[in-house]
């Protein structure tokens, strides 16, 4: 009996205060309702609601009230989507800026076949974790350890760990650029989204050492770049960089590299090889 | 008028919440970092704790203590305290824009402070009156304040040393407010 005296008060007593309390909030909420902007609600609505804080403000929410006070550019948002863009500046009732879409791109292409492990990791499935063992598992010091601490953070879920590797889906990247801070091998570029080609290896050793811990790195032998009709390839660091201004996107550098570590993104102009439409399904994935 | 000045000493000296009694060291540590949120922060726990102090000791002594449910006071407590954080918001908002983009995300934190929730159960355990309770929420407040702007000045000086890298960052944070705290143990031989 007193038992069940006791659960009897304190739950009739904690259920009356909390029911009174509820009450004073819904009717505080009622009464004090502050009329804000009507811009408010629907800039919110616009922008993308992932609180990522890509944009340096602190969530959303905020973004949306800096927009309201022009404080804030539509283009902070990385995130927003071109429609929703267009729908914000139509709210704010200013003219739309062209801004460069951006894509991430992993520099490594090096999947489990391809490029060997020096050891077997057991540990956190995490990119940071297995860098502390003497600089992760993967024989190529530059490689993607493949743990997807890029993965991880993506607020759109466009990064997927594919034998052994992060690889971009293109279509979903925002270009907010969270992973490139995340990967601790420093690997993940920020590119412009129409790029045609690119070489997937950073690895700025010599060919010789290259070899060794990789079928696919760029062992910068510069035949890309002497085959180059527009001469829009350079040998940078080791790796070969193709400058997106000057790329007529006609193909031949992936078509006459030995690794065939040079991807096609696009279709080129010319028809594409094998290997290309290979990789291509891989980044499509 | 004494009594009111030993509360107060006792509040923010002697049983400073942070340095002494080592509750509420999360915003302590996170929110020290600047002077303009150690304020902010500081600030909104004032306002709240004072509020809360008020409204918990009314509770204990009008409704728990008559029907003998005072071991329900830790849960109805943060009942109250997350309601009034709520109320406190929305009244600021309406009526006191600006203290209320001053104070900020702060507000809305302080309902999983535990800070505050020790001022609401010191002060309805120990205090005899509604108003030393209140006095009593407002100087442990004010003492939280204290220690904020203090280890925020520590702060300061920290980011000018230089450390060696395995202390720098939050072990040299931890062992300065260790230090602050051992300098108020000081207070503790004054026996009132």
């Amino acid at each position: 009996m007193g038992v069940f005296h006791m659960i009897l008060n304190a739950t009739v007593v904690l259920g009356i205060a909390g029911a009174c309390m509820g009450v004073l909030l819904a009717l505080a909420s009622k009464r004090l309702a502050v009329k804000e902007d009507p811009k408010l609600a629907r800039l919110t609505e616009a922008l993308p609601g992932a609180n990522c804080g890509a944009c340096g403000r602190s969530g959303c929410r905020n973004m949306a009230e800096q927009l309201a006070q022009g404080k804030a550019s539509p283009n902070d948002c990385p995130l927003t989507s071109e429609s929703n863009r267009e729908e914000i500046c139509r709210i704010l009732d200013i003219a739309p800026e062209r801004r460069d879409s951006l894509c991430a791109q992993i520099l490594c292409s090096g999947t489990q076949e391809l490029a060997p492990l020096r050891f077997e990791y057991t540990g956190l499935r995490d990119c940071r974790a297995a860098m502390r063992f003497g600089g992760g598992n993967k024989a190529c010091p530059y490689g993607c350890l493949g743990y997807g601490s890029c993965a991880a953070v993506c607020p759109a879920n466009a990064i997927v760990l594919l034998n052994g590797i992060a690889t971009v889906d293109r279509s979903r990247c925002l270009g907010c650029g969270l992973c490139v801070e995340a990967c601790p091998k420093h690997l993940i570029r920020l590119l412009p989204a129409e790029l045609a080609f690119r070489v997937g290896c950073q690895n700025p050793e010599k060919g010789v050492e290259v070899r060794k811990v990789c079928q696919v790195g760029c062992i910068s032998c510069g035949i890309c770049q002497k085959n180059c009709p527009a001469d829009a390839i350079t040998m940078e660091n080791g790796v070969a960089v193709i400058d997106q201004a000057r790329c007529t996107h006609c193909g031949l550098c992936a078509e006459k590299c030995p690794r065939k570590v040079i991807w096609c993104l696009k279709d080129p102009v010319a028809a594409p090889t094998k290997e290309e439409e290979n990789n291509d399904a891989v980044l499509s994935e | 008028m004494k009594d009111l000045l030993l509360l107060s000493l006792n509040a923010i000296l002697i049983e400073n919440v942070i340095l002494v009694k080592c509750i509420g060291i999360c915003p302590f540590l996170g929110v020290a970092k600047k002077t303009s949120t150690a304020c902010g922060m500081g600030l909104a726990v004032l306002f709240v704790v004072t509020f809360s102090s008020f409204v918990t000791w009314l509770f204990q002594h009008w409704v728990l203590a008559p029907l003998g449910l005072e071991y329900l006071q830790t849960v109805a407590f943060i009942l109250i305290i997350a309601s009034l954080v709520q109320l406190t918001e929305m009244v600021l908002k309406r009526f006191m824009p600006p203290l209320y983009e001053a104070l900020g995300i702060y507000l809305p934190l302080i309902t999983t402070n535990c800070a505050v929730l020790y001022a609401a159960l010191n002060g309805a355990r120990d205090m005899g009156s509604l108003f030393s309770a209140t006095v009593n929420g407002f100087m442990t407040a004010a003492g939280f304040l204290l220690a904020l702007l203090l280890f925020n000045g520590v702060h300061q000086r920290l980011q000018q040393c230089e450390f060696p890298p395995s202390l720098k960052g939050v072990p040299a944070e931890l062992i300065s407010a260790g230090l602050l705290s051992m300098a108020f143990m000081g207070f503790q031989g004054f026996s009132l």
